[in-house]
C-alpha cells in the first residue's frame, strides 16, 4: 500500500480523509443532542443495551467518516483540489472547535424550564 | 497474574496511548524539516490506533451497565462519564485522518504546498493528546 502512494501524491485522498474528520466530528454532536433530546432517537441507537445508546452513536460516527471518505474520494478523484485545501483545512478547525462546545454536559443538557 | 488483578487491562492501554500521543506529538513537530521521522510517525498512530480500538473493545464487552446518562445528571461524575466516552472519538477520528494523511504524503509532506496537512498533522495529534489527558483528568474526578 506504501508503493502505491510513493508512485505519486494523492492528495485527494489527503484532502478526502480530512473532510472525513470534519463530517464525523459534526455527525458525533448532533447525534449526541439528538440522543439527549429524543428518547425514540435513543432507543433507536442504542444496538448494545448494556453499552448504551454509545454503541449506536460510535458506529454512526465511524460509518460517517468512511461514508464521507468513499464520497468525497469518488468526487474530487484526478482532480485538481488545491483551491479545495484552505476551505477543508478550516471547516475542519471549526469543526473540532463545534465538537468541543456541544459536547460539554451543560451545554447539550442545557433546558429553559 | 498478579499485576493484571490489580491494574484494569483497558486502563493499562490507555496509559500506553498517552504516552504514545506524547511522542507522537514530539513527531510531529519535525515533520517539516526532518523526513526520517515520518515512518516511526506513522508506526506510532497505527499502534495507538490499535491500542485505542482495544481499549474500547475491552471497557464494551466489560460493560454493566450504560455509560451515558441521557442529559440528566445526578452528580459530576456521572456527566464527566458521558463527556469522556464523547472525548473519546476525538484521538479515534483525528488518529485515523493524520495517519492517512501521512501514508499519502509520507516524505515529500515536507513540500510548500503541503503546509496545510502538515498542519492537519500536527493540530489533530495535539488535540487528540489534549483529549486523552482530559479524560484521564475526568477520570480522576
Amino acid at each position: 500500500m506504501f508503493h502505491f502512494f510513493k508512485e505519486r501524491i494523492h492528495e485527494s485522498f489527503a484532502l478526502a480523509s480530512i473532510l472525513a474528520g470534519s463530517v464525523a466530528l459534526h455527525v458525533a454532536w448532533i447525534d449526541n443532542l439528538l440522543i439527549t433530546r429524543s428518547s425514540s432517537i435513543r432507543d433507536w441507537i442504542t444496538l448494545n443495551p448494556e453499552i448504551g445508546p454509545i454503541s449506536g452513536l460510535y458506529v454512526d460516527t465511524l460509518g460517517a467518516f468512511f461514508m464521507t471518505l468513499l464520497l468525497a474520494m469518488a468526487f474530487w478523484k484526478g482532480k485538481d483540489v488545491s483551491h479545495w485545501r484552505d476551505r477543508v483545512f478550516w471547516f475542519f478547525v471549526c469543526s473540532i472547535i463545534i465538537f468541543l462546545l456541544m459536547t460539554l454536559p451543560f451545554v447539550y443538557g442545557f433546558v429553559i424550564s | 497474574m498478579f499485576f493484571l488483578e490489580v491494574i484494569h487491562p483497558g486502563q493499562l492501554l490507555f496509559a500506553l496511548v498517552v504516552l504514545l500521543f506524547g511522542s507522537a506529538f514530539t513527531l510531529s513537530f519535525l515533520i517539516g524539516s526532518k523526513t526520517e521521522v515520518v515512518k516511526p510517525l506513522i508506526a506510532v498512530l497505527f499502534v495507538i490506533l490499535f491500542l485505542l480500538l482495544g481499549t474500547l473493545a475491552i471497557e464494551f464487552s466489560a460493560a454493566q451497565t450504560p455509560s451515558y446518562t441521557y442529559g440528566a445528571f445526578a452528580s459530576l461524575s456521572e456527566a464527566l462519564s458521558t463527556h469522556r466516552w464523547l472525548l473519546f472519538q476525538l484521538p479515534l477520528v483525528l488518529t485515523m485522518s493524520s495517519l492517512f494523511i501521512l501514508m499519502v504524503y509520507q516524505e515529500r509532506i515536507k513540500e510548500k504546498h503541503a503546509f496545510v496537512y502538515r498542519g492537519t498533522v500536527l493540530f489533530s495529534i495535539g488535540i487528540s493528546f489534549a483529549s486523552v489527558v482530559v479524560i484521564i483528568f475526568e477520570s480522576m474526578l
